[in-house]
């Protein structure tokens, strides 16, 4: 784990220059070789640290580690009780949340007034809060988030929120929170498990921008310092820790890094223990340099091609499905990702529950022949060329390029692959309608249930549905699900919505992501969750 | 010389205020939509939206702007970046490293590189001379990334001689990175000097004074070295200014969080605040350094005064 083994006579006259100017004065490295029971990981700058506004991975991970959700998830992603007692509803409208002991780190207890200033503070809409659109599922959520009267575009300003409280939203008791939803949601208990749903303690909101600095939690580990930022979160193990097992390590040095192959070169020098993300770059040497500590774990994420639905091209869904029939996806997983992601034939990820392998059926099924046939069937391709849009800055080109090349062989089509400099450029010409040709999309899921793929990316007005798909009967089936008595009954109707999207074939789902990561041989019990953290109650240092 | 320091100075006011128009003009001109990049490919909540056009008064035009932002700095407050943080906080914790990292970087390529180029310039032909111009001329060919990354992964990763990243583990940290660093202009500064060098010892001062049986030890220090200087000075100077400005591509493979680093990562997010910031305050540094180097001018070569 320690740093390079200092070898001293590299430290030539430059050293003793140096230590005359008291120019390296801060050295802060302890040089106490195995320091027992601490473990480092690569993140990025957090972009903030607050729960309600940490949507991104880094902070995901530093907050994983400071608090504990109200519900964890199991083996097959069904949520289980963790801060809280019990979840209930009679109806999936009006939730009743029970919490268990805790206290922070500072010492006072948790209550269920602490959760619910942290879910309006989030909900409010002036504080801007990342997570802000979690609590859209909330009574009282419009009025805290006015819409602006003539669009972004237009001169007006939004007006003020007229409330700075949920109204479906309030502690009953210490230890009792009851929340009523606009709608039935049956899959509500899932959502909690997400870092927006974390409470916040009273100090917070006195100035939430010091807070931030130094995040005080209910979790297995408290902070050890302040945040240093591009540098350094560090997290010691909480002595009083008392909603769940306490974790086998003393401490977690989160570390900084803006370029995964650092990190990567880092972890090969014994100078950083566990690597969330192994670069594509070295995808090729990782397995031979890292061998049995190279790992995978499926992730969440969702890449496709989306069919702009403003295109006359690709109204036929005829024309649609031979394209997708054209393409290898396992070759172009193979080749051009080295085993890094997985072929994809369904709509929702295999990370939630009520995944089914192939819902995309013979439409997903690599078939050259049966895809020309189609597509002759259909009377041909109506457009002068096909045009996949792509973020240039993404590392997108290399298999756009390939799958381009497999539907101008399969297919005699022309293809080419577009680049566009930012992903918001894309979307702003997709907006416009001014792009003619599928597009690529990612996704990765907030909450882990089918819904959280099915609504926002394909109903009616869905918040990522930029393609504009759209069928009456879909949007029904997803939102007959949200309101179903179980789980299980909702799975079934969700698996049903999924059935029309086969049919309809709105976009051609490529692959799903894999968590590949790897540590160092000093840890073991290294695993990533469904939402791409490190799980660290389950880490061990060798 | 006062006159001469306050006309410099108030030089610097036009030129500051040109240079960072430009870099405002310029960030916007970019287009695309900051507050989506913050957001990477997820929708942006509305209210986000909302808060952020008008905290950074993203639907004004540029001139506007400018104006809040000049009135700002004025009073000392350089503004936000787009996820909040106060950019004269990011400055400040950004410029030790860099300090550090040039100041490694400036020892190494004076020393090493006047010193080679001494050697080299006074025996030329000589087997030294070679060594010194083929090895510079390896440096200056090979882009600083392959150096930077082939450094890192042999010295850092493969032999752990140093950290390969960071910079938590104090001055160590910043060896390699610095000497990466100061390696191209290493380079520079060794052919100048020799140069320079072997310039000066054809000069007729030199001969005059070895024909007056001067002392070669006096004739060399006094007559040769100071001389052969002014040119390697003024290359320092200017090297400086590159250097607090920060090395991009250095900081970023070492992951030294400097004043480079947080540039390329604005840049990257279309962060124009931070942007700006960072840049006026790498205008102001290279203003004062390039005075610097002219008023040294006067200590090298008494024939240089200033009025």
């Amino acid at each position: 784990m320690r740093g390079a083994k200092s070898a001293k006579w590299v430290a030539s006259a430059i050293v003793v220059a140096m230590a005359a100017t008291a120019c390296g004065g801060g050295s802060e490295g302890d040089d106490s070789g195995s320091a027992s029971g601490k473990v480092s990981m690569d993140i990025a700058e957090p972009k903030r640290l607050i729960p309600a506004t940490t949507t991104e991975s880094s902070g995901n991970q530093v907050l994983s580690a400071l608090f504990t959700p109200l519900v964890n998830f199991d083996d097959e992603n069904k949520p289980v009780m963790a801060a809280a007692e019990s979840i209930e509803s009679e109806d999936n409208k009006t939730w009743t949340i029970k919490l268990k002991d805790a206290t922070w780190h500072n010492g006072d207890p948790v209550t269920a007034q602490n959760y619910v200033d942290a879910w309006n503070w989030g909900a409010y809409g002036p504080n801007a809060a990342d997570g802000n659109y979690f609590f859209g599922t909330f009574e009282g959520y419009e009025a805290m988030n006015p819409t602006d009267p003539d669009g972004e575009e237009g001169p007006k300003e939004a007006p003020e929120p007229e409330a700075d409280k949920l109204s479906g939203l309030k502690a009953v008791d210490d230890k009792t929170i009851e929340v009523t939803l606009s709608a039935p949601f049956s899959g509500f208990a899932s959502l909690l498990g997400y870092t927006v749903f974390y409470p916040m303690p009273e100090v917070a909101f006195d100035d939430v921008e010091a807070y931030e600095e130094a995040p005080i939690g209910q979790g297995p580990f408290k902070m050890d310092g302040e945040w240093q930022h591009d540098q350094l979160v560090s997290v010691t193990a909480y002595e009083d820790y008392k909603l769940g097992d306490k974790p086998k390590i003393d401490a977690i040095d989160f570390k900084i890094y803006q370029d995964q192959n650092t990190a990567y070169n880092d972890l090969l020098a014994g100078n950083l223990d566990i690597l969330r993300t192994i670069p594509t770059e070295v995808m090729g040497t990782a397995q031979s340099d890292l061998g049995d500590r190279y790992k995978t774990s499926p992730a969440s994420t969702f890449q496709f091609l989306a069919y702009p639905t403003y295109e006359d091209a690709y109204e036929d869904v005829r024309v649609r499905k031979a394209i997708s029939m054209a393409i290898d996806r396992d070759q172009i997983v193979d080749v051009v990702f080295q085993g890094s992601q997985e072929a994809a034939r369904s709509f929702v990820s295999p990370v939630v529950g009520g995944y089914r392998e192939n819902t995309c059926g013979e439409a997903c099924k690599f078939d050259p022949e049966a895809a020309k046939a189609l597509l002759d069937e259909a009377g041909g391709f109506k457009g002068d060329k096909i045009e996949f849009g792509y973020n240039a800055d993404g590392g997108h080109k290399q298999w756009v390029d390939a799958t381009c090349d497999q539907i101008r062989k399969n297919l005699d089509l022309e293809c080419v692959g577009t680049p566009i400099p930012k992903f918001a450029e894309l979307l702003t010409q997709v907006e416009n309608e001014q792009f003619g040709g599928p597009f690529r999309m990612g996704w990765i899921m907030d909450y882990p249930s089918m819904e959280n793929y099915l609504g926002p990316l394909f109903s009616t007005g869905g918040s990522s549905n930029y393609y504009g798909y759209s069928n009456e009967e879909f949007d029904k089936l997803v939102a007959d699900g949200r309101a179903a008595k179980t789980e299980e009954e909702a799975i079934e109707i969700w698996q049903k919505a999924e059935d029309i999207l086969a049919e309809d074939m709105p976009v051609i789902p490529l692959r799903f992501g894999k968590n590949v990561f790897g540590h160092s041989e000093s840890v073991n019990g290294v695993e990533i969750d469904l939402y791409n953290n490190v799980v660290l109650d389950k880490i061990e240092t060798a | 010389m006062g006159r001469y320091v306050a006309r410099r100075l108030l030089q610097m006011i036009p030129v500051f205020i040109g240079t960072t128009v430009i870099i405002f003009v310029l960030t916007l001109a970019i287009g695309g939509d900051p507050v989506q990049n913050l957001y990477g490919e997820r929708p942006v909540p509305d209210s986000v939206r909302i808060a952020l056009t008008e905290q950074y008064h993203l639907d004004e035009p540029w001139y506007v702007r400018y104006w809040y932002y000049l009135s700002g700095l004025v009073q000392g407050d350089f503004g936000n970046s787009l996820n909040g943080r106060p950019i004269l906080d990011m400055i400040a914790e950004a410029w030790p490293h860099t300090l550090r990292l040039a100041f490694i970087a400036l020892i190494v390529e004076s020393i090493i590189g006047i010193g080679a180029g001494l050697m080299a310039g006074l025996k030329r032909g000589s087997f030294v001379d070679n060594l010194v111009l083929l090895s510079t001329l390896t440096v200056i060919s090979v882009p600083i990334f392959v150096i930077g990354n082939v450094a890192q992964i042999f010295i850092g990763a493969k032999w752990q001689l140093l950290p390969p990243s960071g910079t938590l583990e104090g001055w160590q940290s910043y060896l390699m990175p610095g000497i990466v660093l100061g390696s191209v202009s290493l380079a520079y500064i060794a052919r100048l000097t020799r140069a320079s060098v072997s310039e000066n010892l054809s000069t007729d001062y030199v001969r005059t004074a070895r024909a007056k049986g001067l002392p070669s030890r006096r004739i060399f220090s006094v007559h040769v070295l100071r001389n052969s200087l002014i040119p390697v000075v003024t290359y320092l100077g200017v090297d400086i200014g590159t250097l607090m400005g920060g090395a991009m591509v250095t900081e970023r493979i070492f992951n030294i969080p400097g004043v480079g680093f947080n540039v390329f990562k604005a840049t990257q997010i279309e962060d124009g605040p931070v942007l700006v910031g960072f840049v006026s305050m790498l205008v102001i540094i290279y203003l004062l350094a390039s005075l610097l180097v002219d008023l040294l001018y006067a200590v090298l070569d008494p024939r240089i005064r200033y009025v």
